[in-house]
């Protein structure tokens, strides 16, 4: 009896896959695959409950929750506020380029900054709930389904105890505020600075957290995502040709242990822009293109492969020829939309401010409408809170409303938007992903 | 002297027989045949015979990594019969389609391999007429990736393989946008301003072809036809 | 007997072969010098300077597509130019375009590189002063810097090897693989900076601190170009994949910044002016800078191969080849460069300043229709057969020789037909007509020895309009033989450095625009203009155009910006035929018409010539460029 019901369930779950990858094309094709049993019984989740059961029509962001202030209880100073090149957070020093719109925040704190005419300039510290909270009741209110919480597994090994300490309560925040707000939440590891030995160690902070926190536990995160059936994890940076000290095989080894006997969740992996031609940023191994048929999702790295001239070349035939190779190999495609990039204090040059500018919006929506013409399903969006690189799509100053920065400046959103309205766009995008009607090429006017 | 004659043919014959031991090898047997077809409306995908879509395979077993390039002819066929029986990596490069991977083939006797591709653009609903002292196209753009349409163009050739690098005249107009499905594109080539080149009373091969802004693409056209101006 | 006879030979030859063998290897060659010997003595190393110079890799007139110094053995190249494979000229005769095979270096590259390796390894055991082997370093490097220059720019990121090489007996050890090509931009511009930091700054025929910063400022716009162009031609394989060839639009930045300051040393130097910067008028423009060319001893010059002597290894060719067939002076085929229309049309106007300025031919103004004569057209009749350049810049009068214009005191006839009282014309065929008692010729005069243009009788009659001025030696005749030309050939001059500059302002958009606009505009000074005109992309790549058209400069300003396939696709060049029209009978009158060049077919630039083939990959294993 019980085993009737497992084959039922792996029965169930092709269908489901095989509808999912060819529904694009004809939704007709249901006709029942010949199962073979496999040789490992796939886990079952008891997904009663779940609200995302599937990326697939989903819009979500990236979250870094990166920052700490000074006087939080992070202890980590202004952590990712601050520029250790030129002498950390004070006028004339910064990571970041943008400044948080800090105007609903209720727990702030006073930073090195003035604005013109003296007044302090304050920031947040995502340490803190009340921050968090207010991220995930934007989501709600602008209609953007949800993030994938950033991991950095060079910040959360023991031997940094604030850093493993500062990722939890941020991902513990950011659970709570999932679920009140009904927001998708997703754990995603970024291998960037990692050794082999690292990512290794990956595995064990995984089994860690969902101990932690019940991660699959329908009833009490019914808002973690699902895809095919199984909780979804997503692992970022594999296949990069910029001599990373880990390896596809690495990775690749890393996966089956995730995965496990029972084939125990599904992966999303973040790989580079040009992964299937195996050029540019791609290490040219083909060991990437089998560890990603080994995979569910992938979601290639888009930021700063294009600007608004040139996203419909670039773009175009790679979006369309990656969605054909996913669908030959059964991998579902997420691709990577940003609303523009801007590292002029990070990387204390001039010339990086507004690099890839957003002009209000319309680059956003380029790359919004070229993947959903291109028969994209889901976006990621590069990144909710990123403001060290200039992507973040969260309430930041305008320009003209920007505290002082000696020599340097601050990037503001375009004065004539609200400080909002890329957190608006998104939602339109969401709109649009979610199957609304009356979405095109053209950026929906507010 | 005779004897000489015959030592020297001897020698000769021997050092003949020789060298041909060493070159005694089969010549190639195998070849690779095969169209390119439109994944959807099961078509023919028209091509370039010059500098067009290229197959490049790569026989294993040697060092060497460099490709043999075969060409596709502009029905969309191709064909090379000449091919040494072994396994070869295929790869359709600078398409006009949407690029595909890699396969490895066995290539044994004469060996067929067809490739199912999406076109970046279908060129629809066309007609070419001579029209007064005009030759006059009208045709529709159905485009597969959100790439600009680069440039769309009649061209005119004596030969059949007529078509963007190989035409006498051409009339072309840059697009850089993408295109209207439902516009009705119209492109003109002034039979009298091109007397020089379309000889009056001689037949004339015309195509039209419309070009995607993407990397090396090369056009997508629909079969030409033959006007008598 | 025969038999034993045949054996004895065969034992005799193969004996001679094994001690033929032997002794090769034990013999001490009778006409090498050892590197010690050599190397140990001061005057030797000037003899091996000398020679590292020769092999300098310049694009001078000894350059065309199939190598350089082709002044030795049979120099005889059927007078072809690189400006040939451009749309400057065409030749007389034939169409050969950029094929496979052509525009190669890579061997005679990498001996040089070799030859320059050597003397580094020997400059610290020589018996020299402290400050003249600072200069051999810094000269070495400007060799070496070169000779990467000349193969980054034809395959692309290359094998770089930094130290002479050691055969013991490994040949796999001896391969070297390519390098990307960003690197190996940059290694061509840190050797720039070495030969500059070692080299002195006084000017003369050999390298110095300015000869450097000439070769860094056009290698760094070569490759800030690539950079920057490189999407106009986008390419794939291998060597792509790898990062052989191709380099990120990024990459631009720093390039346009090390060209900007490697100018800019230059202009304020205050060692280089522009010669005869303020002519009284467009006469005097052309003249000084024919002149410019015919004699390069002036203070424009910052880098020259001079050519002292005639004879083989000595002298050039390209009196012989280019001068117009009315001076031929017995040698049988002069005439090819056969500058076109295309080219022509370039040159501003002086009252339409900032503008080419095409040669309109009729009252309708059309300027593409290129069918031919057509009498029931309305073409503008002129006085003379050069009138129609009346207003043109002096740069045109001083590069073509145009129709009827004098050279050496002669009038170098060139016409293409008449049109009869009747409306129809005769083109292009030898014939003449007799009227009022009056003979008139279709080619302007009677015989061959007569005229230079149209008539293909030996191919050495200009088929496009227009003969060649520029470079050509006006003050002796023409010597019929081969090597006999001893002009110096201007390999950097401080107008090409102007414009690099300024072209590297207006790309990136940042520096002295101010002063970029003022160089530019100096330029044209010197062409008599009298306007200035603001700097843009198109005025800055007009002015290079015209500035400095013949000097081999075209065909990689078109290569490195990306311009070759979209230029050159199904391109045919033009001509500009000069008829007498002789309906205007009695009055003198000229008409033109605009035509294809006659017996020509149409010129593609496949993308993948962007990059030449690298030979003999079988046997050093490297990473072939792609469709090659």
């Amino acid at each position: 009896m019980k085993k009737i019901s497992w084959l039922f369930f792996i029965w169930m779950i092709c269908v489901v896959t095989t509808a999912c990858s060819k529904s694009q094309k004809n939704g007709d094709d249901t006709t029942p695959p010949t199962v073979n049993p496999p040789v490992n019984e796939d886990v079952v989740y008891d997904e009663t409950g779940c609200l995302y059961k599937s990326y697939k029509n989903l819009v979500m962001a990236g979250y870094q929750g990166w920052f700490a202030a000074a006087g939080d209880a992070s202890e980590r100073g202004w952590y990712h506020y601050q520029n250790g090149n030129c002498g950390g957070f004070l006028p004339g020093c910064s990571a970041v380029d943008f400044w948080p719109d800090m105007s609903e925040y209720t727990k702030k704190y006073k930073s090195p900054f003035q604005f013109p005419g003296g007044t302090d300039a304050y920031l947040y510290s995502p340490y803190d709930e009340e921050s968090v909270d207010l991220h995930f009741k934007w989501m709600k209110d602008y209609g953007i389904d949800g993030v994938f919480m950033q991991r950095f597994v060079g910040e959360i090994k023991s031997s940094n105890a604030k850093g493993k300490r500062h990722f939890n309560k941020v991902l513990e925040n950011a659970l709570k505020a999932a679920e009140k707000y009904q927001r998708a939440i997703c754990v995603m590891y970024d291998l960037s600075g990692c050794t082999s030995e690292d990512v290794a160690y990956l595995e064990e902070d995984w089994n860690e957290l969902q101990t932690l926190f019940s991660l699959f536990d329908n009833k009490k995160h019914p808002t973690y995502v699902r895809h095919k059936g199984k909780p979804l994890l997503s692992i970022w940076g594999v296949g990069f040709n910029d001599n990373r000290k880990y390896t596809i095989a690495n990775v690749d080894q890393l996966v089956t242990k995730l995965k496990g006997k029972g084939n125990k969740v599904s992966i999303m992996l973040g790989v580079p822009y040009y992964w299937r031609s195996l050029k540019n940023d791609t290490e040219n191994s083909a060991q990437l293109h089998a560890l990603i048929k080994r995979t569910d999702i992938i979601m290639p790295w888009a930021v700063g492969r294009y600007d608004n001239n040139s996203y419909s070349n670039v773009a175009g035939g790679e979006l369309a020829a990656d969605i054909q190779w996913c669908n030959t190999n059964k991998v579902d495609y997420v691709p990577l939309v940003f609303p523009g990039f801007s590292w002029g204090n990070l990387k204390n040059d001039v010339a990086a401010y507004n690099s890839i500018p957003r002009l209000k919006g319309d680059f956003l929506w380029k790359q919004v409408a070229g993947a959903r013409l291109s028969g994209a399903q889901s976006l990621y969006v590069a990144m909710f809170d990123e403001i060290d690189e200039g992507t973040a799509i969260y309430k930041c100053a305008r320009e003209g409303e920007l505290p002082l920065h000696a020599d340097k400046k601050f990037v503001g959103i375009e004065s004539d938007l609200a400080s909002d309205y890329y957190l608006w766009l998104t939602g339109q995008a969401g709109r649009w992903f979610h199957g609304e009607a009356g979405f095109g090429a053209t950026k929906p006017v507010r | 002297m005779n004897k000489l004659k015959y030592i020297f043919f001897a020698t000769a014959l021997a050092l003949g027989m020789t060298s041909c031991e060493k070159d005694n090898y089969d010549g190639p047997t195998a070849g690779l045949s095969g169209r390119f077809v439109d994944v959807k409306t099961k078509e023919l995908i028209e091509q370039d015979i010059i500098l067009g879509t290229t197959i490049e395979i790569i026989e294993h077993g040697y060092a060497s990594r460099t490709p043999q390039a075969l060409i596709v002819k502009t029905d969309g066929t191709y064909a090379n019969t000449m091919l040494f029986a072994n396994t070869y990596t295929v790869t359709p490069v600078r398409g006009n389609f949407l690029p595909v991977d890699s396969q490895v083939v066995d290539i044994k006797g004469q060996t067929t391999l067809d490739f199912s591709v999406t076109p970046y653009i279908r060129v629809q609903d066309v007609s070419i007429v001579k029209s007064g002292t005009k030759v006059v196209a009208t045709f529709k753009l159905e485009q597969n990736v959100i790439n600009n349409v680069k440039k769309i163009g009649l061209y005119a050739h004596s030969d059949a393989r007529v078509g963007e690098p190989m035409r006498l005249v051409a009339s072309e107009i840059n697009l850089n946008a993408p295109s209207d499905p439902t516009h009705v594109y119209t492109l003109e080539i002034d039979l009298a301003a091109n007397s020089n080149t379309l000889k009056p009373g001689n037949k004339y091969y015309f195509r039209v072809g419309a070009l995607i802004d993407a990397g090396e693409a090369k056009p997508n056209y629909r079969p030409a036809v033959r006007l008598d101006i | 007997m025969t038999i034993n006879k045949l054996s004895f030979t065969i034992l005799l030859a193969s004996g001679l072969l094994f001690s033929g063998c032997n002794k090769v290897l034990d013999l001490k060659p009778t006409d090498k010098i050892p590197a010690e010997a050599l190397f140990g003595d001061p005057e030797g190393v000037k003899l091996y300077m000398a020679n590292l110079y020769y092999q300098l890799p310049i694009e001078d007139f000894t350059y065309f597509r199939n190598g350089f110094n082709w002044n030795s053995g049979d120099p005889n190249n059927g007078g072809f130019a690189p400006a040939m494979a451009t749309d400057e000229a065409v030749h007389t005769e034939f169409g050969d375009f950029v094929g496979d095979g052509d525009f190669n270096c890579w061997e005679s590259s990498y001996k040089l590189i070799r030859d320059v390796n050597l003397l580094i390894d020997a400059i610290p055991t020589l018996a020299i002063r402290e400050d003249e082997k600072a200069a051999l370093v810094g000269e070495s490097a400007f060799i070496k810097a070169y000779a990467y220059f000349a193969l980054a720019k034809r395959y692309g990121g290359v094998s770089i090897i930094k130290g002479s090489q050691k055969y013991t007996g490994d040949a796999e050890s001896l391969k070297v693989p390519r390098s990307t090509e960003k690197e190996t931009w940059d290694y061509v511009l840190e050797l720039c900076d070495q030969a500059i930091a070692n080299l002195g700054d006084g000017v003369s025929r050999r390298a110095s601190k300015w000869t450097a910063y000439a070769l860094k400022s056009r290698a760094a716009l070569h490759a800030a170009s690539l950079a920057k162009f490189g999407a106009r031609a986008p390419m794939s394989g291998a060597a792509v994949n790898a990062k052989l060839i191709g380099m990120e639009a990024g990459a631009a930045t720093a390039y346009y910044e090390a060209c900007k300051s490697a100018s800019l040393a230059l202009i304020n130097a205050g060692k280089f002016e522009l010669f005869m910067p303020n002519p009284a008028n467009p006469a005097a423009a052309a003249e000084n800078y024919r002149q410019l060319f015919q004699d390069p001893a002036n203070k424009e010059v910052i880098f020259a191969k001079g050519y002292t002597l005639p004879g083989a290894f000595l002298g050039h060719n390209y009196d012989i080849w280019y001068q117009p067939a009315q001076v031929a002076n017995g040698w049988p085929h002069p005439g090819r460069m056969n500058p076109t229309l295309d080219l022509v049309d370039s040159y501003e106007s002086y009252d339409n300043p900032g503008h080419s300025s095409p040669v309109v031919t009729s009252t309708d103004g059309n300027i593409t229709d290129y069918n031919g004569y057509k009498a029931s057209r309305t073409y503008i009749q002129f006085d003379t057969p050069n009138d129609i350049f009346k207003n043109k810049d002096a740069r045109l009068w001083g590069t073509a020789i145009l129709p009827s214009t004098l050279w050496k005191s002669i009038p170098i006839i060139i016409q293409a037909g008449y049109v009869k009282p009747d409306g129809s014309a005769v083109i292009r065929t030898n014939d003449h007509i007799d009227i009022g008692g009056t003979t008139y010729y279709t080619y302007g005069a009677a015989s061959t020895s007569q005229y230079s243009g149209f008539d293909t009788y030996g191919g050495n009659n200009t088929r496009t309009g227009f003969s060649f001025k520029k470079f050509m030696n006006q003050n002796a005749p023409i010597v019929p033989g081969w090597n006999q030309s001893t002009t110096d050939f201007i390999d950097f001059r401080l107008a090409e450095i102007m414009l690099n500059y300024a072209e590297a302002v207006v790309e990136s958009g940042t520096g002295d625009a101010a002063l970029a606009a003022k160089v530019m505009n100096d330029i044209r000074k010197r062409a008599a203009h009298t306007t200035d005109i603001p700097l843009t992309s198109d005025n800055v790549q007009r002015e290079r155009k015209v500035e400095l058209a013949f000097e081999n400069k075209r065909f990689w300003d078109l290569i490195r910006r990306r311009e070759y396939h979209t230029e050159f696709n199904n391109r045919m060049l033009h001509s500009l035929l000069p008829l007498r029209d002789l309906r205007a009978l009695p009055a003198t009158k000229y008409i033109f018409v605009r035509v294809d060049v006659p017996n020509t077919n149409t010129k593609t630039f496949q993308p993948k010539s962007y990059y030449r083939p690298i030979p003999g990959i079988g046997s050093n294993g490297l990473i072939q460029n792609p469709q090659y």
